[in-house]
């Protein structure tokens, strides 16, 4: 019997030390596992610690950026906007105390480079937020999002992400269902066209766009383009579109298209070619954007866009970015810079409503990875016109944050502003 | 008619890019019997030196286009130096293959030293459009058919009528004859590698102002290749029909088909001829063979 309960009490004993010892591997193997970087060095020993919180440096934002391939340009103009926003969020003073940092994977502008890069982030642990762009590849990673439920922000503006009802989706640009409302409406009723011809790219963005832009033209005016041109991206000469949209004796057109390149051709056509005498150009967003108008230079003169901004908007969140920006890069800003800089910005925001960063001695504490991404998530959805520099952030039923936009005309290589235009909610 | 005369001096202007790229890719085939994929990345580049004399140097423009000509030269030699004369014995698919690496590093080397954003030209003409009547005409396109004509001629006679020109073709023609008849081989094949990437780079040049300068030039090989196919590689001549071929192709096909598949319509044409008649317009001669 004496023996029987020696033995008891030693397995007993030897029970309780491998359960001792395994919960402390396990937490130093979560801990390590999750990342190194929330992680640093070993739990506290302190017992309100480990309290489903974990020690942390920073802040980390996961980005899926292009870093390479050619839409590389757009990546560096996206990581302006991103960096301006955490320059300006850790001097004053991070969140709570803690700064923020962007851990940036490189997409190569392609949607398999997208996932690629989600993946690897996703796997790092380290990510309380996530950051792309690109309809196509917000696409491709909303498996990856919903699984990872980890809120995720981005400039993407086709409509058709809303179908794919991810709760921790939140847009950070007007949708293209809005811009191609108010597309439509400017040429109708400001520039009172009647015969509008469609020039897009034959790729999401332009099929959407064009799709939008139709279905406005027809619920509000009972009109239909004279004649529906598309181009594959990258194409070099357009003459053959433009003179078909001449032949069809259209007096405007409105294109969709996000490559700067052929946007540029595209308007120097539309000049050579003589179709400026008789036709307004309207563009998307793409056709106002810094790049473009560098290389179609004089040419952009005259044209109209949706665009995100002005510099002639004198909001003071819009101004001291936009100075701000200028100062840090001595270039001009563009909408790609804005919406990125503002995501940044939001989320630093959300991070604070949410109470995520606890100061405890000189170290500071975050929850759970898990419970880290939902409570921002909740916080994002709970956001309540918050004045960012692109505007006056709100969710809707879809979690899209944006509801403002400007028509400009580009005039001797500036936007000029036309309207300032806040859709209805 | 109004129309079909701006499209046809579109059609014509694009038809003489692919002539001049043709007939890059026609000479290396015709002298080293294999297939330059690197004939883009030339062009690309030739078309990026062309930003840096013309816009940065602030050269008057036939200076900025001669000094771009003296590097491609240097870059021509280099190229077959160290791309073309390791392999020279080897299979044509090692020179193949090496021509796509070389594509693949120079489209991120240009990004380094260029940067990643599209560049605008300075064109030869600074007028906005040339107007005849009602016709409006785009005037770097009116340029490129005047200037390639002139380039085209100015080859022409190089191969017909200088002794350097015509020991070219011998060794295109037969490089162990040309070899027995005192010709160097080696040297007239660096010769033609040179020649290849001077026509290379100033078709660049002529469609920078056009297209604007882009790592996305290099996608002017394959029509290249194209006007090769349809036009055949038995005679200089081949490579610019084709090339026209090609350019009323796409342009007629766009406006008057499906304006998206612009560039199928060309690499259609070139499927049908690789089907049908696969030597091309201007076949080689079989007799040259045996």
């Amino acid at each position: 019997m004496k023996r029987v309960l020696s033995l008891f009490i030693t397995i007993a004993l030897l029970a309780g030390i491998m359960s001792g010892c395994g919960n402390s591997a396990n937490t130093a193997g979560d801990t390590q596992g999750s990342s190194s970087a929330v992680i640093s060095g070993t739990p506290s020993e302190d017992a309100t610690n480990t309290d489903g919180l974990v020690k942390v440096d920073e802040f980390i934002i996961g980005c899926a950026n292009h870093i390479t391939g050619p839409t590389a340009l757009t990546g560096v103009l996206r990581k302006n906007g991103y960096e301006l926003g955490v320059k300006e969020v850790n001097e004053a003073g991070g969140i709570d105390g803690l700064p923020i940092k962007i851990m940036y994977e490189d997409d190569q502008g392609t949607n398999t480079g997208a996932v690629a890069a989600a993946q690897k982030i996703m796997s790092s642990n380290k990510a309380i937020v996530f950051l792309i762009d690109r309809s196509t590849m917000v696409n491709a990673v909303n498996p990856i999002i919903q699984e990872n439920e980890i809120p995720t922000l981005f400039g993407a503006t086709a409509n058709s992400i809303d179908e794919l009802n991810n709760d921790y989706f939140f847009r950070m640009r007007v949708k293209d269902g809005g811009n191609a409302q108010t597309m439509a409406k400017y040429l109708v009723e400001s520039l009172g066209k009647k015969k509008v011809a469609a020039l897009y790219c034959a790729d999401t963005f332009g099929e959407g766009g064009n799709t939008e832009t139709k279905k406005a033209l027809k619920e509000n005016y009972d009109m239909a383009p004279v004649t529906e041109q598309k181009y594959t991206a990258g194409t070099k000469d357009y003459a053959a579109q433009l003179l078909a949209i001449k032949s069809a004796d259209a007096d405007a057109i409105y294109a969709w298209g996000t490559n700067s390149e052929d946007n540029a051709i595209i308007l120097r056509q539309f000049k050579e070619l003589g179709l400026d005498k008789n036709m307004a150009f309207i563009g998307s967003a793409a056709y106002a954007s810094s790049v473009t108008i560098d290389l179609a230079k004089e040419n952009a003169d005259g044209i109209y866009s949706i665009y995100d901004f002005s510099p002639d908007d004198t909001r003071t969140e819009l101004q001291n970015w936009y100075k701000a920006y200028k100062a840090e890069y001595n270039s001009e800003p563009d909408f790609w810079c804005l919406s990125t800089y503002d995501q940044v910005k939001l989320v630093a925001d959300a991070a604070k409503r949410a109470g995520l960063v606890k100061k405890i001695g000189n170290d500071y504490y975050i929850p759970e990875l898990k419970e880290a991404r939902a409570k921002l998530a909740d916080a994002l959805r709970e956001t309540d016109h918050y004045k960012g520099a692109i505007g006056d952030l709100y969710p809707d039923d879809y979690q899209n944050m944006v509801h403002n936009m400007a028509v400009v005309q580009i005039d001797s290589g500036k936007l000029r502003l036309i309207e300032n235009v806040t859709l209805d909610q | 008619m109004l129309e079909l005369i701006q499209l046809s001096v579109s059609a014509l202007s694009m038809g003489f890019v692919y002539a001049l790229t043709g007939s890059s890719i026609f000479l290396i085939f015709n002298a080293a019997g294999v297939i330059n994929f690197a004939q883009g990345a030339l062009l690309m580049l030739g078309a990026y030196i062309g930003t840096t004399t013309l816009n940065k140097l602030g050269l008057p423009y036939f200076l900025a286009i001669l000094l771009m000509i003296i590097i491609m030269v240097i870059i021509g030699f280099l190229f077959q130096r160290l791309a073309y004369y390791p392999l020279r014995n080897s299979e044509g698919l090692m020179f193949m293959i090496a021509g796509i690496g070389i594509l693949v590093f120079m489209e991120n080397f240009v990004q380094l030293l260029w940067g990643a954003a599209p560049i605008s030209v300075r064109p030869l003409l600074s007028v906005h459009s040339i107007n005849i009547g009602d016709l409006n005409f785009e005037p770097q396109s009116v340029m490129i058919i005047v200037i390639t004509v002139a380039i085209l001629l100015i080859e022409n006679f190089f191969l017909k009528k200088t002794s350097i020109g015509k020991m070219t073709q011998a060794v295109a023609q037969d490089k162990e004859a040309a070899s027995l008849m005192g010709i160097s081989v080696p040297v007239m094949i660096a010769v033609t590698f040179i020649n290849s990437t001077v026509l290379a780079g100033i078709a660049g040049v002529l469609v920078s102002p056009k297209f604007y300068v882009s790592i996305g030039l290099t996608s002017l090989l394959l029509k290249g290749m194209a006007s090769c196919v349809i036009g055949g590689f038995g005679s200089a001549v081949g490579p610019i029909i084709g090339g026209i071929i090609v350019g009323f192709t796409e342009t007629f096909g766009a406006r008057y088909i499906s304006p998206q598949f612009r560039d199928a319509w060309a690499f259609l044409l070139m499927i049908a001829f690789l089907m049908i008649r696969p030597k091309g317009i201007f076949k080689e001669r079989i007799s040259e063979k045996v």
